[in-house]
C-alpha cells in the first residue's frame, strides 16, 4: 500500500506534461471502461490490460480526451491521485502505442531494427574499452563492464556480426589512472585501422582524452560524466552514457520542489533546503556547478555548500551529515557511488535524523553496489531516490533486459555483478551496433571511422541503447537529458529494489 | 674495497678524475640508453613511447626528491603537489600569454621553486617525521587551493583545465611520439644538473647537513639555508616534471591524481632505485613503472589460470603483488637497487679476483 | 708570557638543569701554543668546547677570540671566524668520500653559487673546485690519507676516521683547532701518528692548538700549559711540569695517580 500510494504520488510531476500533450486528442476509442477500485493506481491499471506498467499515460490520455466531450469520465490532473468511482477509459493496445509514441515524455526509444544494405562477412570490427578492473575503484565498477561488453557482442555475432563483420573487443585495464588511461588510448589510436569507437568509463578518461578523440576523430562513449569536459569545445567526439551531473542535481531538485508536498518529511516547511555530500573530486563536485546552482535558485531552492567525504569506504560522513541538518537541510542529495552513499544511509538512520531528510542521489548512487556495500543491511536503503536515466534489471518487459539476464546467467557471474555496469554496458554495445550499420549504410564498410560513426549518430539523433536508455546527439547534445526518478523499495519477498516513482521527464538544461 | 678502480688506471689531472664519466664503457652505456630511449618509436607501439614519456617525467620529479629526501635527508610528502604548481603554472602561461614551451617550462620550475622554498620554511624547526607532517601540508594545501580559489583559471570543481599543446618555433609537440623528445631532453638537461649538484659545494653541503648537521653547521654551512635551497630545487625539479606531465596529458588538475599517493609512491621509487645516489631515480622509477605494468599483466594471466576467481584476481592481484614485491625490495634491497649496483660494477672491475 | 691572546674564556657558567657542567671557569688560549684541558669524565671539557663553538650559550661569563666577543655567536659563524673543531665522537659525513668530506670543510672557501652548481662548467665552478682540490689534495698528503681518498667514511675504521676529521678542521684553515679527544680508541701507533700530525701543524703553521686528551702521558709531551677541570670548576692551570706536582689535580685524579705521574 505505502508502495503503491509512494508511487503514484511521486508521479505528479508528469501532470503537465502529460495532460497538455494528450489534452488535443479527442478521437479516442476506448476498448474498455473501468471505474477506479480503492488500492488502483493507473500503472496498475496499464499493467493489467497491456502487461506494461509504463503504459499508463495512455490511459491518462485517452481519459482526459474523453472527458473534454463527456464528463462521465475522470479528469485526470495528476497521474498520481486517482479517485475510487472514477471512470477510466482504456484505448486498445494500438492506439495505445500511437498515444505513447506521440508523447514527449513517453517511454524510452526502442532499438530500431535497421537492415543492413551490404553484406561484410569475414570482415572485422574491433571496439576498444579502457577501464579499471585494478586500482582503488575495481570493486564498484568490477568486471561487469568487460563482461556485459563481452556478452552482447557474442549474442551480436552470433545473430551474424554488424553487416556480417565480426565485431571484437579489445579491453585495456587503466586501475582509473590519468596516466594509463592516456598510456592506452595511444595504444588503440594507433591501432590499423584506427578505431572509430572506445568505451571509457572514468571521469578521469573524459577529460584527458577530449581534446584527442577531437583531434583523432574517434567516437569516446564514456561513463564519466563530466559536462564541462563533453560540451567544451561543443560538438566534440565524446559521448556520454547518462545525464551530466550538474543535469541530474538539477532534474532531481526540480522533482523535489514539484512533489514537495508528498515527499516532504513530517513537520518539514515549505522551503526546500538540499545538502550534498559530494567525493572530493571532478565526480563529487559534478552536481553542484554554478549553472546547477543558478537553477537552484531560479526555482528558489536553497543549496547548502557542499560537504565533502574522502573517497574511502572508510570515511566517516557524521560531521557532514549532522552540519548539513544543522543548516536546515531536508533534502541530502549523494553525489558519489558504492560505500559513501550506504555510510551516507546508514549513518543517518543511526543518528536518527532519517525522517527528517528526503534522501537521493546521483544516478551511479543507487546502483548494486551500494546495496551491496550496506550487505546485510540492505534494507536500510528503502526510501532512497536516484535519479534513474535507464531501466533496470527488474525491467523484464523490456526484451534488452531479459537478453542481458540470460547472457548473465549464462556467465555464472557472481551477483555482486549484477549491476548497473554491465546492463549498461551490454545496451551500449547495441546502440552502437546501429549507428554502425546505419554508417555502413550511408558511406561504406571502408569508410566506416569514427566521423562517419558520428555523423551517423547525428543522423539518427537519438540512439537508443537496447531500449534501455537512449543517446542523444540531436542538436550538439553529447548526454541524454531526461531520466527516471526511482526509489529503493522493499519486494514482497522484503528485497530492495529500485521501483520507478516518476515517469521519463526532461532534465533542466544546465551545460556549461 | 676502498678504490674501486683497476689497478694502473691513473688520473692524469684533477679535471680528469672530477669527471662523470671516465670510461669508454661509460660512453657506451649512456649513449645506448639514450639511443634506445629516443628510437622508441621506431621499435615500441605507442604504449612503450607513452611509458618511456611517463619515465621521464617521473624520474625528473624523483630527481628533485632525491635532492632534498636522498641527499639533504630532508623527507618530503609534497612532491606531487608541486608538480601540480609546475603543470598549472606552464599551462597558464601557454594559455594566457601563448608562451612557447621553452619559456613557459623554465618559468613554471621557477614558479614552483618558490612555492617549495614557502612550505620548506618549517624544516628550520622541525625534522623526519615533523618534517613529513609539515609538507603534507603541502600535499593538502596545494590541491585545496586549485580547487576553490581562482575558480575561472584554475578549473575550480572540475579539478582541471586543459592545456595547449607545447610549440616550439614551428614544431608543435602533438603525438607521444614527439613529445618524447621534449621529455627526453628535459631529463638529459636535470641529469646533468643532478650531477652536478652532487658533485660541487651545493651537494656536499646537502650531505653535510644529512650525516651530520652539528659539523655540517661548525663548518660554515648556513642549515636554514641549504635546506631552503634543497627544497627549492626539489620543487624546481617537480615544476619540471609536472609541466611536461602536464602538456603531456594536456590537461592538469586534481582530477588527474597529483595526491599523496603519488608523493608515496614517489617516496617508494627513490627507495627502490636507491636515496642518495644519481642513479637511484632512474632505476627506481624504471623498476616501479614497468613493474606495475608486469603486475597487470601477471594478473591476467592468473586470473586465466583460475576462471572461477577471475574477477576477484583481477581486481585484488596488482595491488598486492605490487605491493608484495615493494616490500621484498626493502626487506633484501634496502640500500636501493643503485648499490646493488655499485656491487656489480666491484665486482667486474676486480675480475678475475673477485670470488 | 708575551704572546697575544687568541682566545679568552671568562667567568663562563653553564648549568643544564640541576647540574652545573662549568662554573665560573675562566682562561686564555695565547697564540701559537698547544693548550691542553684535561680533567675526569664530566669535568665539562667538552661543554667548554661547545660553549666556544656556540652550541652551547654559557649561563654567564663571556667568551673573545681576537677581542671580538663570540659568547653567542651561532656555530655556522664561527668556521668564518677562524675557528675550527673536531668533536670527541667523530661528526664526520659518513656518506661522503674522504675526498669529498675534507672538501665539504672548504665551503665558506668557495664563491661560487647554486646556480653555477649546477651549471658546473660555465660560472667558475669547475676551475674553483680544481683550484680546492689542489689544497685539500696537500692536506690529504700530508695526513697520509691518499690511499682512502676515494673511500667512504661510513667505512673506515675508526683511527683512519679521527685522522680524516682532523683533516677537515684543516681544510677550514683556521687560526686556531679545537681538537676534543682526537687520540682516544686509537692504538700506540696510530696516536703516535697522531701527535705527530699536531705537533706538525703546530709548527709548520704556527697554529694555536687547544687540546682535549685523556691520555696523560702523550698530554704531557706536547702540551704547552694545561688546564685541568673537576666537575665544571677550574682547578689548576699550569706548565706540565706544575700540573703534574698540583696536589689539587692530584686530588681529583685520585686512584688515577699512577696515570698522571707516569
Ligand atoms: N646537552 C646536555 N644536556 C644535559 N647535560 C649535559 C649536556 N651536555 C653535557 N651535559 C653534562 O654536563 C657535564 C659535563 O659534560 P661534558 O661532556 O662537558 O664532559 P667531558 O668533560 O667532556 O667528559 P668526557 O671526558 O666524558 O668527554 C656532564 O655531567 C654531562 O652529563
Ligand atoms: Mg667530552
Amino acid at each position: 500500500m505505502k508502495k503503491a500510494i509512494s508511487m503514484l504520488v511521486l508521479m505528479s510531476l508528469l501532470l503537465g506534461m502529460v495532460s497538455a500533450s494528450f489534452a488535443q486528442q479527442n478521437d479516442v476509442t476506448c476498448e474498455s471502461e473501468v471505474v477506479v477500485q480503492v488500492n488502483d493506481w493507473l500503472s496498475k491499471i496499464a499493467d493489467k490490460f497491456y502487461g506494461d506498467p509504463l503504459a499508463f499515460p495512455a490511459i491518462a490520455a485517452a481519459t482526459n480526451a474523453k472527458a473534454a466531450a463527456d464528463d462521465s469520465f475522470a479528469t485526470i490532473e495528476n497521474v498520481n491521485i486517482i479517485e475510487p468511482g472514477w471512470k477510466l477509459c482504456v484505448p486498445g493496445a494500438a492506439d495505445a502505442q500511437t498515444l505513447l509514441d506521440s508523447s514527449a515524455a513517453g517511454v524510452l526509444t526502442q532499438s530500431a531494427d535497421i537492415s543492413c544494405d551490404s553484406s561484410n562477412v569475414g570482415k572485422k570490427i574491433v571496439l576498444y574499452q579502457q577501464a579499471g578492473i585494478t586500482g582503488p575503484l575495481a570493486a564498484i565498477t568490477g568486471p561487469g563492464l568487460i563482461n556485459g561488453t563481452q556478452d552482447a557482442i557474442k549474442a551480436i555475432n552470433d545473430a551474424g556480426g554488424i553487416c556480417g563483420a565480426t565485431v571484437e573487443v579489445v579491453f585495456n585495464d587503466t586501475a582509473y589512472v590519468a596516466e594509463q588511461e592516456l598510456a592506452v588510448y595511444e595504444v588503440s589510436r594507433n591501432s590499423d585501422p584506427r578505431p572509430f569507437v572506445i568505451l571509457t568509463y572514468g571521469s578521469g578518461a573524459t577529460v584527458v582524452l577530449k581534446d584527442r578523440v577531437n583531434e583523432d576523430k574517434i567516437v569516446n562513449i564514456a561513463s564519466g560524466l563530466n559536462g564541462p569536459a563533453v560540451y567544451n569545445p561543443p560538438n566534440g567526439y565524446t559521448i556520454l552514457t547518462a545525464p551530466i551531473y550538474s543535469d541530474q542535481f538539477s532534474g532531481f531538485i526540480k522533482w523535489a520542489k514539484d512533489n514537495w508536498a508528498s515527499i516532504k518529511p513530517e513537520g518539514a516547511g515549505d522551503e526546500i533546503v538540499v545538502g550534498v555530500i559530494g567525493w572530493d573530486n571532478a565526480f563529487g563536485t559534478g552536481a553542484t556547478t554554478d549553472e546547477a546552482l543558478a537553477y537552484a535558485e531560479s526555482i528558489g531552492v536553497t543549496v547548502l555548500p557542499l560537504e565533502v567525504v574522502a573517497l574511502s569506504p572508510t570515511a566517516d560522513p557524521t560531521g557532514p551529515i549532522q552540519n548539513l541538518v544543522a543548516q536546515g537541510a531536508n533534502v541530502i542529495y549523494n553525489q558519489s557511488l558504492a560505500f559513501t552513499p550506504a555510510t551516507v544511509i546508514a549513518t543517518t538512520r543511526a543518528l536518527g535524523l532519517w525522517d527528517q531528510v528526503v534522501m537521493g542521489g546521483v544516478n551511479w548512487s543507487m546502483d548494486n553496489s551500494m546495496l551491496g556495500s550496506l550487505g546485510e543491511n540492505a534494507a536500510l536503503a528503502e526510501g532512497y531516490y536516484g535519479v534513474f536515466p535507464y531501466l533496470y534489471w527488474d525491467d523484464t518487459d523490456q526484451p534488452a533486459v531479459r537478453a542481458a539476464q540470460a547472457a548473465f546467467d549464462a556467465g555464472g557471474y557472481p551477483p555482486a555483478d549484477h549491476g548497473v555496469g554491465y546492463l549498461l554496458s551490454y545496451a551500449s554495445v547495441d546502440a552502437i551496433r546501429q549507428a554502425a550499420i546505419h554508417a555502413i549504410n550511408r558511406d561504406g564498410f571502408d569508410n566506416l571511422s569514427g566521423e562517419t560513426f558520428l555523423s551517423a549518430m547525428e543522423d539518427l539523433g537519438i540512439v537508443s541503447a537496447g531500449g534501455l536508455f537512449e543517446f542523444n546527439v540531436k542538436d550538439g547534445n553529447r548526454a541524454p537529458s531526461r531520466t527516471q526518478i526511482r526509489q529503493v523499495q522493499l519486494n514482497d519477498a522484503g528485497v530492495p529494489t529500485f521501483v520507478a516513482v516518476t515517469d521519463w521527464f526532461d532534465l533542466p538544461d544546465t551545460r556549461p | 674495497m676502498a678504490v674501486l678502480r683497476p689497478s694502473g688506471d691513473f688520473d692524469v689531472s684533477y679535471r680528469q678524475d672530477m669527471a662523470l664519466i671516465r670510461y669508454p664503457w661509460h660512453w657506451v652505456l649512456i649513449l645506448a640508453t639514450i639511443l634506445v630511449a629516443a628510437t622508441a618509436p621506431l621499435w615500441g607501439n605507442a604504449y612503450v613511447v607513452t611509458t618511456i614519456n611517463q619515465i621521464a617525467y617521473t624520474v625528473i620529479a624523483v630527481q628533485g626528491l632525491n635532492i632534498l629526501t636522498g641527499y639533504t635527508g630532508q623527507i618530503s610528502l609534497g612532491q606531487a603537489a608541486f608538480m601540480l604548481v609546475g603543470g598549472y603554472a606552464s599551462a597558464l602561461l601557454a594559455t594566457y600569454w601563448g608562451a612557447p614551451i621553452w619559456l613557459s617550462l623554465p618559468l613554471a620550475a621557477l614558479i614552483t621553486g618558490l612555492v617549495g622554498l614557502i612550505f620548506g620554511l618549517p624544516s628550520l624547526r622541525v625534522k623526519g617525521f615533523y618534517l613529513a607532517m609539515a609538507t603534507l601540508a603541502a600535499q593538502f594545501i596545494i590541491p585545496w587551493l586549485t580547487r576553490h580559489t581562482f575558480k575561472d583559471y584554475l578549473g575550480g570543481s572540475d579539478g582541471q583545465i586543459s592545456v595547449p599543446m607545447p610549440t616550439l618555433g614551428p614544431i608543435v609537440f602533438d603525438s607521444a611520439e614527439k613529445f618524447l623528445y621534449l621529455s627526453l631532453v628535459a631529463l638529459l638537461i636535470t641529469t646533468v644538473i643532478a650531477f652536478n649538484i652532487s658533485r660541487t659545494r651545493l651537494g656536499r653541503a646537502f650531505v653535510a647537513i644529512r650525516d651530520n648537521d652539528l659539523a655540517a653547521e661548525l663548518l660554515g654551512v648556513n642549515l636554514l639555508g641549504y635546506k631552503l635551497r634543497a627544497f627549492f630545487i626539489a620543487a624546481l625539479f617537480a615544476g619540471i616534471a609536472g609541466a611536461l606531465r602536464a602538456h603531456s596529458e594536456r590537461s592538469i588538475g586534481t582530477e588527474l591524481g597529483y595526491n599523496l599517493n603519488e608523493s608515496i609512491l614517489f617516496l617508494g621509487m627513490l627507495i627502490i632505485g636507491g636515496l642518495g645516489t644519481n642513479l637511484g631515480p632512474f632505476l627506481g622509477g624504471v623498476t616501479v613503472i614497468i613493474l606495475d605494468d608486469v603486475a597487470l599483466q601477471f594478473g591476467q594471466f592468473v586470473a586465466a589460470l583460475f576462471p572461477a576467481y577471475s574477477s576477484n584476481v583481477l581486481t585484488s592481484f596488482r595491488p598486492i603483488f605490487f605491493g608484495l614485491v615493494l616490500m621484498l625490495f626493502l626487506i633484501f634491497e634496502p640500500r636501493g637497487l643503485a648499490y646493488r649496483w655499485t656491487l656489480i660494477k666491484a665486482a667486474w672491475r676486480l675480475r678475475p679476483f673477485s670470488r | 708570557m708575551t704572546r697575544p691572546v687568541h682566545l679568552s674564556v671568562k667567568n663562563v657558567s653553564l648549568s643544564f638543569g640541576g647540574t652545573k657542567a662549568l662554573h665560573n671557569v675562566s682562561f686564555d688560549v695565547y697564540q701559537g701554543e698547544i693548550l691542553a684541558i684535561i680533567g675526569p669524565n664530566g669535568a665539562g671539557k667538552t661543554s667548554m668546547l661547545n660553549c666556544m663553538t656556540g652550541f652551547y650559550r654559557p649561563d654567564e661569563g663571556s667568551i673573545t677570540f681576537d677581542g671580538h666577543e663570540i659568547t653567542t655567536t651561532p656555530p655556522s659563524k664561527i668556521a668564518g671566524l677562524g675557528i675550527a673543531r673536531t668533536f670527541q665522537n667523530i661528526a664526520l659525513y659518513t656518506g661522503l668520500s674522504t675526498l669529498d668530506n675534507i672538501m665539504a670543510a672548504r665551503h665558506i672557501h668557495f664563491k661560487y653559487g647554486m646556480w653555477q652548481s649546477m651549471l658546473y662548467w660555465v660560472g667558475g665552478a669547475l676551475k674553483e673546485e680544481i683550484r680546492h682540490r689542489q689544497r685539500v689534495e696537500e692536506i690529504i698528503s700530508f695526513l697520509e690519507i691518499e690511499h682512502i681518498r676515494k673511500a667512504t667514511v661510513g667505512a673506515l675504521p675508526h683511527g683512519l676516521r679521527k685522522r680524516v676529521e682532523l683533516g677537515r678542521a684543516l681544510a677550514l684553515e683556521s687560526r686556531v683547532l679545537l681538537l676534543d679527544e682526537p687520540m682516544t680508541g686509537m692504538n700506540l701507533e696510530e696516536k703516535e701518528d697522531m701527535a705527530r700530525f699536531v705537533l706538525d701543524i703546530h709548527e709548520r703553521q704556527n697554529m694555536t692548538i687547544l687540546l682535549i686528551e685523556h691520555d696523560m702521558g702523550l698530554v704531557m709531551d706536547i702540551a704547552d700549559r694545561i688546564v685541568v677541570l673537576d666537575f665544571g670548576v677550574k682547578i689548576a692551570e699550569g706548565t706540565p711540569d706544575e700540573i703534574k706536582n698540583n696536589p689539587e689535580v692530584i686530588r681529583a685524579y685520585l686512584g688515577q695517580e699512577h696515570e698522571i705521574l707516569n
